[in-house]
């Protein structure tokens, strides 16, 4: 008996050892590429270093805790950049999951064809990023641009019009804001938002694909039951898709809200964080400070408060869950 | 096959993998050669790329013993130069502006080129050599750390045509910052009676340090005389900032963002929608391609009787780690020689930074006036670069937008610019700029 313990015991540890020497290049990677950087950031956000010249004492200083204090009482662009992102996250999240829920919806019909349209509907996510920004560029030009003819075409614009004439609130307050009609979109501080977060919707295909492959795992008896009870689609699609997709919605959420704290390259590429600072989100600000302005230390302190913050909502998240997320077999 | 057949292929392929990596480097790179290669890297368009090319072939077969590879960056050079200055693995050769230069050199990431410069002239016949902003711009701490290859001063371009249309006369060369209002006037028009302007006079430069000629017109000034600390609070600054902001809003001859939302007035400029603009000769490349009819006119004269322009330049400076500097260093006086400076000239988009090719950038058959940038050389101004130029223009750019934007007033524009420089630590200067 004794033996065998002994055989099992160490067949087990070989098996541990195969078991790390296997995942040892994801281990080395993420300690060097990834615990490594953050460690290095976590000491830098206590002193001052330009990033350029190597670290030693002539080149650094310490600060302690300056940087937090500098951002949390006198930088004003820290608290409008965490605005903008903040309000771009609250509206393209859920205006995202609801788009991306909605094309899985239609594009799980058993229809002629349907690959093809799945196939329509993801490409977007697979064109390169600079590519899409430079054609979204064109759409969102006031005077040629696709979107305002568009608005034009169905008369939104003229309508719009009619409204500014009728509400004359409505029209004293785009007056008195300089608020452009039609909408000039990435040149006017009102819009420039909006247009962004419309312009996020452009990847709703890759969580329209997570949601597909959930709504194929519903069993289809629910909504068979469902139908010989009397329940219409709309009611099915309340009481059954979505309950069974709420692990779906979850995952979606979470790295949902995680990419919108990270928007950078539309910013970056299309308006410089203009105009006026509109589109002045948290990691293009972070980035201005540690390669432009050559403020690692203080980059390093911006970076680490946006770590914090996602986490926290992370948390928040993962929390709620227990409040809406339905796992099928668990136990309440 | 079966599975340990299965296992025995996987293992040869992954063997075979190895081994073709590991003797890759043996097929692929060329036997050792005589030729020493150094890195030369740069931005622009193509015909930037193109005018390289040239000097680079001349170099190359003057020079048998050294091949340059080229490293072309069309865009976001700077952060790209940033990132390899900071791994040190920069480039032998590098193009940099005046703007960043003194933080690099401040750095001491680039090699002091002083010895060679000096090497068979004294320091007088060096300078001599080049337009007198040229030579002192790519100095830190006295020292020579940069060769000036090509610049330009900045001009107001007017489009010919669309004065004609218009029946307004071309600006002249003596004009002062009245008669430039005023013109700017005679083109601000609502052609077709719907109550809005159509045409405007003058595209209010978006990049602030294009708007240096009007504010040095009024005798303001951003930095003291040693660049150590922030000077424009007087009332000459605010003289010149509330011109600015009235070409907008009270003179109405620059457009507003409700006028031409979002149209880049380049463009409105190219389709005779604005009649005048401020830009160097890089400006004209793009206009001769597209067949406007365009020409320049002198900055008109300020209130203080003189007139000013803002002046910029590059360099080709050596990586201070280069295991080639003694190349590099070949290469970068095959620059600054005449044969380089002649293709620098020829292209039309740069002034060559060496006087004696300025012929090469005078074409009298091109059409236009481009013997003015050379007449400005007279009365161009250096910009005010320090090392923390990047954070001074980011709070000026700032302030300036909510100014042009109508949301601060002079007065605050000028205020929050000094805090700005306060707040951000871009002033006072005491480690020397």
């Amino acid at each position: 008996m004794a033996r065998k313990n002994k055989i099992r015991e160490r067949y087990r540890w070989h098996e541990n050892v195969q078991g790390y020497l296997f995942a040892a290049p994801w281990l080395l990677g993420f300690a060097l590429f990834l615990v490594g950087p953050m460690l290095f950031s976590m000491t830098l956000c206590v002193v001052k270093w330009n990033g350029i010249t190597p670290i030693s004492p002539d080149n650094i200083d310490f600060v302690g805790l300056a940087h937090f204090k500098k951002i949390f009482t006198e930088d004003n662009y820290f608290w409008t950049s965490l605005y903008n992102t903040a309000f771009y996250s609250l509206f393209s999240v859920p205006l995202g999951i609801c788009t991306s829920l909605f094309l899985a919806t239609l594009l799980n019909a058993k229809i002629r064809g349907i690959s093809i349209y799945r196939t329509i509907f993801y490409l977007p996510k697979v064109i390169a990023g600079v590519a899409t920004i430079m054609m979204w560029f064109w759409i969102f030009n006031p005077e040629f641009g696709g979107f305002n003819v568009v608005l034009r075409k169905i008369g939104i614009v003229a309508l719009g019009d009619g409204l500014l004439e009728h509400i004359p609130a409505l029209g004293a307050f785009f007056e008195r804001n300089q608020i452009t009609w039609p909408p000039a979109w990435l040149a006017d501080e009102f819009w420039a938002k909006p247009a962004l977060i419309i312009m996020s919707l452009w990847g709703a295909g890759g969580g329209m694909l997570i949601y597909l492959a959930g709504l194929q795992n519903i069993p289809a008896h629910l909504y068979e039951v469902a139908e010989l009870d009397g329940a219409g689609r709309i009611r099915q699609f309340f009481v059954i898709t979505v309950p069974m997709l709420t692990p779906t919605i979850f995952f979606n959420l979470i790295m949902s809200i995680i990419g919108s704290f990270q928007v950078f390259a539309q910013s970056f590429l299309m308006t410089d964080g203009g105009p006026n600072n509109a589109t002045l989100f948290y990691v293009l600000y972070l980035f201005r400070k540690a390669f432009q302005q050559f403020e690692m230390g203080y980059a390093s302190a911006l970076a680490w408060i946006l770590f914090a913050i996602i986490m926290a909502l992370t948390m928040v998240v993962l929390k709620s869950s227990k409040l809406w997320v339905y796992y099928e077999g668990e136990k309440r | 096959m079966n599975v340990s057949g299965t296992k025995i292929g996987l293992t040869v392929l992954v063997v075979l993998c190895l081994a073709m990596s590991v003797v890759h480097r043996a097929i692929v790179q060329p036997p050792e050669c005589d030729t020493i290669e150094i890195r030369l890297s740069f931005w622009g368009s193509y015909e930037e790329w193109s005018m390289w090319k040239e000097i680079v072939d001349g170099f190359e077969a003057e020079n048998p013993d050294i091949t340059v590879t080229i490293m072309y960056t069309p865009g976001n050079y700077d952060d790209k130069i940033r990132l390899l200055l900071a791994a040190d693995a920069a480039p032998d050769v590098m193009l940099l502006q005046d703007e960043p230069f003194p933080r690099y050199a401040s750095y001491g990431k680039l090699a002091d080129v002083t010895d060679w410069a000096y090497a068979s002239r004294t320091a007088q016949e060096w300078d001599a050599l080049f337009w007198p902003t040229a030579a002192q711009s790519f100095r830190y701490k006295g020292r020579v750390y940069g060769v000036p290859i090509w610049g330009g001063n900045v001009l107001v371009y007017y489009n010919r045509k669309m004065f004609r249309e218009m029946g307004v006369e071309p600006p002249s060369d003596d004009w002062t910052f009245d008669e430039f209002v005023a013109k700017g006037k005679e083109l601000t028009r609502d052609t077709d009676g719907d109550g809005r302007f159509d045409t405007f006079g003058f595209a209010l430069p978006g990049w602030w340090v294009y708007f240096m000629p009007w504010t040095y017109g009024f005798g303001a000034r951003y930095l003291n005389d040693d660049f150590t600390d922030w000077a424009f609070t007087d009332d000459k600054a605010l003289e010149a900032t509330r011109f600015y902001q009235d070409l907008r809003f009270k003179d109405r001859i620059s457009p507003t963002m409700h006028d031409l939302p979002n149209t880049d007035e380049s463009v409105m400029f190219m389709t005779g929608r604005i009649g005048m603009s401020v830009s160097g000769p890089w400006n004209s490349p793009p206009l001769k391609t597209a067949g406007i009819d365009f020409d320049v006119v002198h900055v008109p004269t300020g209130p203080v009787g003189k007139r000013f322009t803002r002046v910029t330049w590059d360099a080709v400076c050596i990586f201070d780690k280069s295991p080639h500097k003694e190349e590099a260093w070949r290469f970068v006086e095959y620059c600054i020689g005449y044969e380089a400076q002649a293709v620098v000239g020829r292209y039309i988009r740069s002034v060559p930074a060496l006087r004696a090719a300025s012929d090469a950038f005078m074409d009298p058959d091109n059409g236009w006036n481009e013997e003015k940038f050379i007449e400005a050389m007279d009365y161009s101004t250096l910009q005010p670069i320090t090392i923390n130029w990047e954070k001074m223009s980011d709070v000026i750019a700032a302030e300036y937008e909510l100014l042009l934007l109508n949301k601060q007033s002079p007065e605050d524009t000028i205020r929050n610019m000094a805090e700005g420089m306060r707040r951000d630590e871009v002033f006072p200067i005491t480690n020397g700029s």
